[in-house]
């Protein structure tokens, strides 16, 4: 079985940042102070990346009809990532903007058995079920400090279902713990800008205050319960108390936050449920909209810098004509590709294309989002999924875009060899554009499957 | 289609296949993985935040209404399956959410239960510190320290200067209501005289309630606590014993079976049938409504769950499951099941249809249920031994068997699979939610397997020999004992788990096989006070 113990730690900072006394439980606010110093930096010069947003799609590519074509061509027939370059929809192209990455693995995950759908928990964490690290959002805007100034350390969404199971999520905590997703667009709305905007009514306005000034008194007195309560533990289970400790902190930085410049979003009509379990597919499309355009205003209004998004499952929604009933049988399941000596079933991948072109649409859509806002450059969009071939279900090759940030775009880029092609190494490139200077990222036996930077991007 | 990876070592890879239950004795096959047995152990010292239910069940106390969880609220982190463990934390989301929740409630409570929640008139001096005190004892599930008492007056006072009497009692309900003494159980003890530590009398009733019952201690118990009755085994077991016998207990038995079995998953599967959301929680409540019949009346036993000849079925649901139709104005009944194919909870549908894919059997999914579930039994993922898995080809014109046949023919495969699959063929009698059928794609299907592996070899007519075989299996009984320690203790620490089994070996051999009776003797030997010293300040 998998021997946690023999495991690299999680997450290894470079020499020089070691020098600098970072190990432990000062790490963060020191990062933190270096990274706003620029002291930290991995290369000179500021860093480029200042937002981060991962979105997972399920169930892998088409690979035939994703891979760009000939100078990065996006739009051959039936080509996948056609919505990228598709300026009449999405209100210019994204073509030299993104990046595409063939060839990923997500290799801590294969090494110890963590594939299939649970592949998605590799994503972002670069480990394997048993993994005790946290994911790259995570550990940016809380363990590093970079989310600490916005009342929202991340936003955590997802559609369809808030399931924190392995398959399910792809944001976790320190201690492999899930971070739940939120689901609920009217829900989003209201607790991240209902609670940071005051009326514009005087009296309405000192109201507001006042109920703010007793939910402080409030949550000192519970503050001062939690401390004293962390002075009688053990090691191990002060680390519970230090994350309550932090997200009382984060509250008490919303309760401190008006953003009076920042115009709040309409508030989205309640859909009747949001829930795939209790017939929600049919809101998929409209939710999935919904929580990207909360998400570009939230990051306008800067209430957060760091967020995730998983998009859901598209079996039996109906949201692409002339699609099968059941489109993660009828689709992913049959795909046929290309494999070794098997010319595969060329029938079988439009259907699965469509599918992965909606969701590369909803892209689209958060980059044009972004980008009437002014925030495209500097947020590092990274995007993939659990698997690459579907019906295999494996997780080798897994699609990978990724946007932002100071990344290069434009380019086409094709991994290959094992230890060059785990995503582990893309993680530790995301975290040195955030000015993070880490040498590996993830938990994996195999040093090479965690260690170094994705060299491919900056050639 | 199964293919090897690549060359592994064959050595490992024989091992791993020899591992795959081929014989109950060997080592790879007990529960604890592939290590040796432990020796028994106290539980570590620790913290643990309540689950989800267990919250639920303590501010509906607190607050004297039935409360609900918003949809919003973060599910629960589970543990190997279970909601009761160490893992469960308190982040940003959870602390909002519990934080807006109790808002919500103590507003409501200070409207609704003002003079059950201030026992005496406001204008009355002193009246402010008495409701703290009072509340702070039933929060924090002890006597409140002065200080604490200070600090809740304090905190009463930030809001009542400014509006009223009414206003510090909600500030205090809605602040108390997400406090640490009451999100987290307390098992940290005190160094005891012996060596390594022992929880205090007050630990110990909160422990002991939210294990039997799932909510926090009552005031019977509390007034036990106070008095430092606990300490006493006797005290102890004659407290169990009460708890035990609480007509609400049951609701806590129910989430065994439901978390042990994985069934809660049923609401929120989807199944393309008609009706679906009603259909499943429907099948829910069948199986709630049967297990508390079989441990209220038929006792607390894996044979009597496997093997009673019944079920406990809401009206609506007796067409579905081809039972005769319901008389006049019943709502749920106990129904014979002869002439049906079911037999126990095995073949009840919410366990088949969990077992299942969306809408198609899943004979591998349900063989391994009965493995990991029943017996205890570890099995690595095929990526562990190599192997690259891959889906074999929808064919319409076999059935789900058929298409399995690759397992039992590719020798990289059949080492875990004659086990895994032959216990799921004999559950194709059922389809993806649970009904009855003869025949698939117009094929007939078959139920009979010859199965190799733990407690093997047997031969299975259909799955009502599985149940009758694991009913009569001491190692099933075992394992029933190790998955009721890990739901009722919320501990998965496998010193503790064999402390618990050394506790169960002591009983007379036919009270072995009788859950209260293993939980309560567990409540009355020392290993329930001790805690290690290991983990310990």
């Amino acid at each position: 079985m998998k021997k946690a113990t023999s495991r690299r730690p999680a997450v290894g900072i470079s020499r020089r940042a070691l020098l600098g006394g970072l190990i432990g439980s000062g790490l963060a606010p020191l990062l933190a102070r270096l990274h706003s110093s620029g002291l930290a930096h991995a290369a000179p010069g500021e860093p480029r990346a200042r937002r981060f947003i991962g979105v997972y799609a399920p169930h892998g590519v088409a690979r035939e009809l994703w891979a760009p074509g000939p100078r990065f061509d996006l739009r051959y027939p039936d080509c996948s990532l056609a919505p990228f370059d598709d300026a009449a929809t999405y209100g210019r192209s994204f073509r030299e903007h993104i990046t595409i990455i063939e060839g990923l693995d997500l290799s801590a995950g294969i090494e110890a058995g963590t594939v299939g759908h649970e592949g998605a928990r590799v994503m972002l964490t670069g480990s394997a079920a048993d993994g005790d690290n946290p994911s790259i959002d995570q550990f940016l805007a809380l363990e590093c400090g970079l989310g600490a100034s916005t009342p929202f350390s991340s936003l955590v969404l997802g559609v369809g279902a808030n399931a924190t199971d392995i398959g399910s999520n792809i944001s976790y905590q320190g201690g492999g713990r899930p971070v739940p997703k939120r689901i609920d667009p009217s829900e989003v709305h209201d607790s991240v800008f209902g609670a940071m905007t005051l009326p514009s009514d005087p009296e309405a306005a000192a109201k507001v205050r006042a109920q703010r000034a007793l939910a402080k008194s409030s949550l000192d007195f519970l503050m001062d319960q939690v401390a004293a309560l962390r002075h009688q533990l053990p090691a191990a289970e002060a680390q519970k108390l230090d994350q309550h400790l932090t997200a009382q902190r984060e509250i008490e930085r919303r309760l401190a936050h008006f953003e009076a410049s920042c115009r709040v979003p309409e508030l989205p009509a309640p859909f009747a449920t949001v829930r795939a379990s209790s017939g929600g597919a049919r809101f998929f499309d409209a939710i999935t909209n919904l929580m990207i355009d909360l998400l570009a205003q939230a990051m306008a209004c800067d209430l957060t810098r760091f967020a995730t998004l998983f998009l859901n499952d598209l079996s039996r929604t109906h949201l692409i004509d002339g699609m099968p009933e059941d489109i993660h049988f009828d689709v992913s399941h049959r795909y046929r590709g290309r494999f070794a000596d098997d010319p595969g079933r060329p029938e079988t991948w439009l259907p699965l294309a469509r599918q992965n072109r909606y969701s590369h649409g909803k892209l689209a859509r958060l980059m044009q989002r972004l980008d009437e806002r002014g925030l495209l450059a500097d947020t590092l969009v990274y995007a993939s999924s659990d698997m690459g071939d579907p019906s295999r279900h494996s997780s080798r090759a897994v699609p990978t875009l990724v946007a932002g940030g100071g990344l290069r775009g434009g380019r086409h880029l094709v991994s290959r060899g094992r230890a060059a092609g785990s995503n582990n190494h893309l993680l530790v490139s995301i975290c040195r554009a955030f000015g993070v200077p880490v040498d590996s990222f993830g938990q994996a036996r195999d040093a090479d499957i965690t260690t170094g930077p994705l060299t491919l991007l900056d050639a | 289609m199964i293919r090897a990876r690549a060359p592994v070592a064959a050595a490992a890879l024989v091992a791993l296949l020899g591992a795959c239950g081929t014989s109950s004795s060997a080592p790879a096959a007990s529960p604890q993985g592939r290590d040796a047995a432990p020796s028994p152990a106290p539980l570590p010292a620790r913290l643990r935040r309540l689950s989800n239910a267990e919250y639920v069940e303590t501010l509906s106390a607190l607050v004297g209404f039935r409360v609900e969880l918003p949809s919003s609220f973060p599910p629960d982190l589970l543990e190997a399956g279970f909601s009761a463990n160490g893992r469960q934390g308190v982040d940003a989301t959870y602390a909002a959410e519990a934080q807006g929740l109790a808002h919500a409630l103590a507003a409501r409570a200070t409207r609704d239960r003002f003079t059950q929640l201030v026992p005496c008139a406001p204008a009355r001096p002193g009246c402010a510190e008495e409701f703290v005190e009072r509340f702070e004892r039933r929060a924090y599930r002890r006597a409140p320290r002065p200080d604490e008492i200070a600090g809740g007056v304090a905190l009463f006072e930030s809001a009542a200067k400014g509006g009223g009497f009414a206003a510090g009692v909600e500030q205090v309900i809605a602040t108390l209501l997400v406090s640490p003494a009451v999100l987290y159980v307390s098992e940290l003890g005190t160094a005891a005289p012996s060596g390594g530590r022992e929880l205090s009398s007050d630990e110990a009733a909160s422990v002991l309630a939210y294990m039997l019952t799932g909510s926090p201690p009552d005031e019977e118990l509390m007034r036990a606590a106070a008095g430092g009755e606990l300490f006493a085994a006797e005290q102890r077991v004659a407290q169990a014993w009460r708890l035990l016998g609480k007509s609400d207990t049951r609701y806590q038995f129910r989430r065994f079976v439901r978390e042990w079995l994985g069934l809660d998953a049923l609401a929120t599967l989807n199944k393309p049938v008609a009706d679906d959301q009603n259909l499943r929680l429907g099948l829910l409540a069948e199986t709630d409504a049967f297990v508390d019949e079989v441990f209220m009346y038929e006792g607390a036993s894996l044979d009597r769950l496997l093997t009673a000849d019944f079920t406990v079925i809401p009206a609506s649901l007796r067409a579905f499951e081809g039972l005769p139709p319901a008389a006049a104005g019943e709502v749920y009944g106990r129904v014979a099941l002869d002439g049906t194919a079911r037999l126990g909870l095995l073949q009840q549908p919410s366990f088949l249809a969990v077992f299942s894919h969306e809408s198609q059997t899943a004979p591998v999914l349900r063989g391994k249920a009965i493995l990991e579930r029943f017996l205890c039994v570890e099995l690595p993922r095929p990526s562990e031994l190599g192997l690259l898995v891959t889906f074999p080809p929808a064919n319409p014109g076999l059935t789900t068997r058929e298409r399995h046949a690759q397992h039992t023919r590719d020798p990289s495969c059949r080492g875990c699979h004659r086990s895994i699959d032959a216990l799921g063929f004999t559950f194709e009698n059922f389809d993806f939610i649970g009904r009855a059928r003869g025949d698939e794609n117009r094929r007939p299907i078959d139920t009979r397997a010859d199965y190799t592996g733990p407690d093997g070899p047997h031969a299975f007519e259909d799955s009502r020999d599985v149940a009758r075989w694991l009913a009569a299996s001491p190692r099933a009984h075992e394992c029933f004992a190790r998955q009721a320690f890990r739901f009722f203790t919320g501990q998965h620490d496998a010193g503790a788990e064999a402390a618990f089994l050394l506790e169960r070996s002591r009983l007379p051999s036919e009270r072995q096989r009788d859950l209260f009776a293993t939980l309560v003797a567990y409540v009355g030997s020392p290993w329930f006070m001790q805690r290690s010293e290991a983990h310990a300040p």
